[in-house]
């Protein structure tokens, strides 16, 4: 929900923060370490109290501050300055939006450990030039996803895809090369603004046999999301989600990341600059677990026979 | 009971306002429920097609969550008891709420909510519709129809709706109340008003019925005095004047009874002299009748005794011509005599003093004497005389002498007119019951008709030369005319000239006697329809 009066919400997050975890350390004056999440969505949460768990676990046990943005890019000043007034030793931030606004202030050097973030290379997180910034990306490798592509609707041949030039163009690009090796040729739509979504979706549909997904805030909005999944449906066209909230509205098929487990990989990232790892040393990782989402109703719906092995492979199946 | 003016005009007022009343407040709270009705129905279809709009994605991916968060969406609707949300076969996908056992559909459009079930259930089918390429457009139609059906759109479930009626109820009830309480009100008011309107108009009415009352009883100058101006003042004002009026007249009458009893009796009294005086002359011309008729009648018989003497030779031998001359004397006496007889019996019955003599007898012998008579009388037997008398003729009961002399004048008169031929009488019953007719027909000359409707009139002789060949002064039919009104009858005639005439006399049988001490019969002239 957005706050009047954000500054003092931010603050108060950030004192309590301070009160319950640098307490016990107080003595000690341990290292400090600032999440800053994009939104209390579940998957950031989910991951957000991943990495804090683990870090209270961790035997240096950093205080923790916690900042939420709420979603709104509007309260990156507040929590900006609160940064520079508190000084942690590292920042993790959880989402793009978190990540995006850190590292737009170049006034500050403190490292950046990103969290849940998708093309983070393609976003150009990785070539800040004041901070030394690592982090996990929720990637799922190109190939591994166009292998079950193959492996969903193993008859296609034309596979489409909705995206904006300037988000996730290179993406596209990387997959275009990729895609025949999985005996698919990729054709694209490009869209500039999410009311044009729908209707470029209809047009690319009469083009290609499957419809796969990226993470474009040009394409997937809450606005456009259904529509998009309701057209495909009602040309019976097997569309590949981004999340398991999409195989639940109606998408054939999604892989998505255990976000647990990507804040436990953020954690350990964080664990390793604490203990005097440099940042700038630490790789980009990518998500150690990868699942499988299946709409085995839109599936019928679609008239598709899913592989018995896939179902069995599946993590989440709606039937 | 008997109810006044009052009363029944508040009844039949207050009737009238409440049945107006019930009338308007039960179409008004029809037409409210109706239109609630419908504006329920309306949000139920608006809310169910919104449902199944939302819903048709959730149903072709199977999204019972997303189902179940549009049903809670529609629970937060007030007056939504229950979403359901059922695929096409029938399976439940999502639920929130219980449906009640007394449930009903929807029913048509503009009808009343039912009142004896706890929801109203809309069911709304979900569609999908199918986007695909049609069989023309994978050939390349330039041309293919998507604004129909056809195919395209098909149902993937159902939604069902259910809207409490509890609200609807209560607004019905106090609708009902609040339509019941103001026609309570307008209905006492209405009897109120209609007591006040009552009295305000029975109140001068009882007046002026007061007032009435004592005019009746002769107090004609009672006068009402209302304080209105309204139309029951105008009555009173035409009351007051009426009074008024009726006062002057009733003065007016009792001055003209009071006159006209002066008149009366000055009149009376003028009358009582004339009558006493015409008492007194009639008696001195009775007198003078009887006198004259004395004096008269004496010396005529001296004369016919002294005549039919001497020609008989009393006085000796008479020649030829003396007896000619002694017959011409006693003729001519004979002639004065009945006329002066004519003339007394006229100037007798004229007076009115006819005396009756009422006596049983047969009418055969008596005319048949009249008829003996006559044919005794003739010298040359040039004229017959009949008789015709009808068998089983009732015995007369009346004044024999004067029917003797009706039949006997109307027989001269016919044999004074007959030179030669017949002279009948006829007797038969009459038309009526206990009534005869006595006809005297003749084969004399006649009578003109011009002179037909004279013949009864006193002194009237028809045909030029009748006197001086007849005698006579006019007066016997007339005689015969007055008789047979004495004797209760009446006498016509039929004739044509130079053939002959019928008198036909029509008299009843029986003439009833007068009780004793009764004056005698005055039959009036012209008292019996001729």
């Amino acid at each position: 929900m957005r706050s009047d009066r954000p500054f003092p919400r931010v603050l108060a997050l950030g004192l309590l923060a301070v009160l319950v975890s640098a307490a016990p350390l107080a003595a000690s004056r341990g290292p400090t370490v600032a999440i800053v999440t994009s939104s209390r969505v579940g998957p950031f949460e989910t991951a957000s109290r991943a990495i804090a768990d683990l870090l209270q676990q961790s035997p240096r046990q950093p205080e923790v501050l916690t900042f939420d943005l709420e979603g709104e890019r509007s309260k990156g000043p507040d929590v900006l300055a609160e940064l520079r007034r508190m000084n942690p030793d590292l920042i993790v931030t959880v989402g793009s939006l978190a990540t995006a606004m850190i590292l737009a202030d170049s006034t500050q050097r403190t490292p950046l450990v990103f969290s849940m973030v998708l093309y983070p290379r393609q976003s150009e997180f990785l070539s800040n030039p004041t901070r030394a910034v690592t982090g996990v990306a929720l990637d799922v490798p190109l190939e591994i996803q166009l292998q079950y592509v193959h492996r969903l609707v193993p008859g296609a041949r034309r596979l489409g895809v909705l995206y904006h030039a300037g988000e996730t163009g290179l993406i596209v690009e990387a997959a275009r090369r990729i895609a025949p090796s999985q005996g698919l040729s990729l054709v694209t739509r490009a869209v500039e603004q999410p009311g044009n979504a729908v209707t470029a979706l209809g047009e690319l549909m009469e083009e290609v046999d499957v419809v796969w997904s990226v993470a474009d805030s040009h394409v997937f909005t809450p606005q456009t999301t259904s529509a998009l999944i309701l057209a495909a449906l009602r040309r019976r066209m097997p569309l590949i989600g981004l999340s398991t909230a999409h195989v639940k509205s109606g998408a054939l098929a999604t892989l998505y990341c255990d976000y647990e487990d990507v804040g436990r990989q953020t954690g350990e990232l964080v664990v390793r600059i604490l203990d005097g790892a440099r940042a700038e040393d630490v790789p980009v990782a990518g998500p150690r677990k990868v699942s499988l989402g299946l709409n085995l109703r839109t599936a019928q719906h679609l008239g598709l026979d899913v592989a018995p092995a896939l179902v069995a492979e599946a993590r989440e199946v709606v039937r | 009971m008997r109810r006044g003016f009052g009363v029944r005009l508040a009844l039949a007022n207050s009737a009238l306002i409440v049945l107006a009343c019930a009338l308007l407040s039960w179409t008004l709270v029809r037409s409210d429920l109706r239109e609630i009705g419908r504006g329920l129905a309306d949000r139920g279809f608006a809310l169910g097609e919104h449902l199944a709009r939302e819903a048709e994605l959730s149903i072709l991916s199977g999204d019972a969550e997303s189902l179940h968060q549009l049903a809670q969406m529609a629970r937060a609707e007030r007056d939504v008891l229950y979403t359901h949300f059922v695929d096409v076969e029938g399976r439940v996908q999502a639920t929130l709420g219980e449906r009640p056992a007394h449930r009903a559909h929807v029913p048509a459009v503009g009808a009343l909510p039912p009142t004896d079930v706890d929801a109203w259930e809309f069911e709304v089918p979900i569609f999908t519709t199918d986007a695909r390429p049609q069989r023309e457009e994978l050939l390349g139609a330039d041309v293919v129809d998507r604004s129909g059906p056809s195919g395209r759109r098909h149902q993937i479930g159902t939604v069902l709706v259910g809207l409490a009626l509890d609200p609807l109820r209560a607004h019905s009830d106090r609708v009902a109340v609040t339509a019941a309480t103001f026609t309570v009100i307008v209905a006492v008011m209405a009897v109120l008003s209609a007591i006040l309107l009552a009295s305000a108009i029975t109140r001068p009415l009882k007046v002026l019925a007061r007032a009435a009352d004592r005019i009746a009883g002769g107090e004609l100058e009672t006068q009402v005095t209302l304080q209105s101006e309204d139309e029951v003042a105008a009555v009173a004002e035409s009351f007051n004047a009426m009074a008024r009026s009726l006062a002057l007249s009733r003065a007016a009458l009792e001055e003209h009874r009071r006159t006209l009893e002066e008149k009366v009796r000055a009149r009376t009294e003028r009358l009582e002299t004339v009558n006493r005086e015409l008492d007194e002359a009639n008696r001195l011309k009775s007198e003078f009748l009887a006198t004259v008729s004395h004096e008269l009648r004496t010396p005529l018989n001296v004369i016919m005794g002294y005549t039919r003497m001497l020609a008989e030779g009393a006085g000796g031998e008479v020649t030829g011509e003396q007896r000619e001359m002694l017959e011409s004397i006693h003729r001519q006496s004979k002639m004065q005599l009945d006329l002066i007889s004519d003339v007394l019996d006229f100037s007798r019955l004229a007076s009115g003093r006819v005396s009756m003599h009422i006596e049983r007898f047969a009418l055969g012998p008596l005319l048949e004497e009249i008829r003996a008579l006559h044919v005794g009388r003739q010298a040359g037997g040039q004229v017959a005389f009949v008789l015709d008398v009808a068998a089983g003729l009732p015995e007369m009961e009346t004044d024999r002498v004067k029917l003797q002399e009706v039949v006997r004048n109307l027989v001269d008169n016919a044999a004074k007119f007959t030179q030669r031929g017949r002279v009948g009488i006829e007797v038969r019953a009459g038309n009526l019951p206990g009534w005869v007719v006595i006809a005297v027909r003749d084969t004399g000359r006649g009578i003109s008709a011009e002179d037909l409707p004279r013949i009864f009139e006193e002194f009237r002789q028809v045909g030029e030369g009748t006197t001086r060949t007849t005698g006579g002064v006019g007066l016997g039919l007339a005689i015969v005319r007055r008789l047979v009104d004495v004797l209760g009858g009446r006498i016509t005639v039929e004739s044509v000239l130079g053939e002959g005439s019928t008198f036909v006399v029509e008299v009843p049988c029986r003439l009833p006697r007068k009780a004793p001490g009764e004056p005698a019969a005055t039959p009036v002239l012209g008292a019996v329809p001729r």
